[in-house]
């Protein structure tokens, strides 16, 4: 709802769109936190070897360790959005198997693009179908929306 | 749909004690304000992360949450999340390590004035902001109840929600004596009241003239116990989304946001 002649801020979408991902140290609710800022560094001991390497220089060690993150690829945020059941199923999997919803989807389209290129065509049909069950649920939401306004208006 | 130059309406859902409708009642305002075009943002102030869940959203431990808004670990510019499906609303969520805030509030030592200050940068982006609270005089209560302008209180239609009503009732007036407070009790919303037919059940309508002689014009009209909420809130919609013969169940949100956001419409005569 917006006023006319009153200059638009930037809007909400616009704010979460612009914005650079941030991460934090890992959260837990235990009494004793054994979460350490230590624990949230991927394992690669290249990095304490650095930093013992530069130990009496911290300009130095910043300087290597920044080469070493820009290498990196870089992650921004990817909303998803999953159908209850197989949400349930792929953080489970996932927790399982010691990594993440996000590196767990990485490792499947890197694996089928590069190996099984074969299988791909059979995803994107899988795909068609779930696709088709979401916009048949906003049609009839929109048609829900649309018929109650009328019904209003009577 | 970009906000408009006003600054964002703040309002705090509270109840001392559990079960009393509070985050039910900030879900529904957050949608029923989305849908009528506000940007909407929600806010989490309850380790129970209820509201979190019930709108589907969900968060790594390492992605910022409602915790580290309050220690200053990053700014709430950085710490709200679109909710799925819903055009306007956002969140600011939380998990069950928001219980941490805690002690991080106690030790500030004015722990009503953190999520003012925190929420800053978000008033000229927000037309509404609400926030639901833990059931308990905490520091996380007493800090969403700093950051508002306006308070709701809900209370179940039984003996247990009026004596946490008259416990809530004095938090506010308590806050508002240490000058944590400066805004409006916009209402005392009655939760799970019992109708058969058209008419309250005699409990309903015992404890519905008990609330009002304590709160008189603040009571708002009933939210009636009912089946159609439990479903929707399955759905992560609203009544009128499972059954468009359901939205005069919707009516004390109408009431609500009609009361505090400008621009919001009249909703018809109160029944």
């Amino acid at each position: 709802m917006t006023k006319q002649g009153r200059q638009q801020k930037i809007s909400a979408s616009e704010m979460f769109a612009q914005r650079k991902a941030q991460s934090v140290n890992p959260r837990s609710d235990k009494l004793s936190d054994s979460v350490t800022s230590q624990s949230a560094l991927p394992e690669d001991s290249s990095i304490n070897s650095d930093v013992n390497q530069s130990k009496g220089d911290p300009a130095l060690s910043l300087q290597s360790l920044q080469h070493e993150l820009d290498a990196l690829p870089k992650v921004t945020n990817f909303q998803l959005r999953f159908e209850d059941d197989l949400k349930g199923e792929v953080k489970d999997f996932a927790r399982e198997q010691g990594v993440t919803p996000e590196t767990l989807l990485q490792g499947l389209w890197t694996v089928i693009q590069k190996d099984h290129p074969d299988l791909m065509s059979k995803a994107i049909d899988e795909a068609r179908i779930h696709k088709g069950r979401r916009s048949k649920a906003a049609e009839l939401k929109n048609s829900i929306t649309r018929l109650s306004k009328l019904l209003e208006s009577l | 749909m970009a906000k408009s130059d006003q600054s964002a309406v703040i309002s705090t859902v509270i109840a001392l004690g559990g079960g009393q409708g509070k985050t039910l009642t900030t879900y529904m305002l957050g949608l029923k304000s989305s849908m009528l075009g506000f940007q909407t943002l929600v806010i989490d102030a309850d380790p129970q992360k209820n509201l979190t869940d019930l709108l589907r959203v969900s968060i790594e431990a390492t992605e910022p949450s409602l915790l580290e808004v309050l220690q200053a670990d990053v700014s709430s510019e950085n710490a709200f999340y679109p909710v799925p499906e819903r055009e306007n609303l956002f969140i600011i969520p939380a998990d069950r390590a928001l219980i941490k805030g805690q002690q991080y509030l106690a030790q500030v030592g004015n722990s009503a004035a953190v999520l003012k200050t925190r929420l800053k940068p978000l008033l000229s982006v927000f037309d509404l902001i609400v926030i639901d609270t833990p059931p308990q005089k905490s520091h996380l209560c007493l800090t969403a109840i700093g950051a508002s302008n306006h308070a709701i209180i809900t209370a179940e239609v039984a003996a247990k929600g009026i004596n946490s009503l008259e416990e809530t009732r004095e938090l506010i007036e308590e806050c508002r004596s240490l000058e944590a407070f400066s805004g409006d009790l916009v209402g005392v919303l009655p939760f799970r009241a019992r109708w058969t037919g058209n008419f309250p059940t005699v409990d309903t309508r015992t404890n519905m003239e008990l609330m009002k002689d304590k709160v008189n014009e603040l009571l708002l009209p009933p939210l009636l116990e009912s089946e159609v909420y439990k479903q929707a809130l399955n759905y992560a919609s609203t009544p009128s989304e499972i059954n468009v013969e359901k939205a005069d169940l919707e009516h004390p949100f109408d009431v609500l946001l009609h009361r505090m956001v400008p621009g919001a419409p009249k909703p018809p005569s109160e029944k």
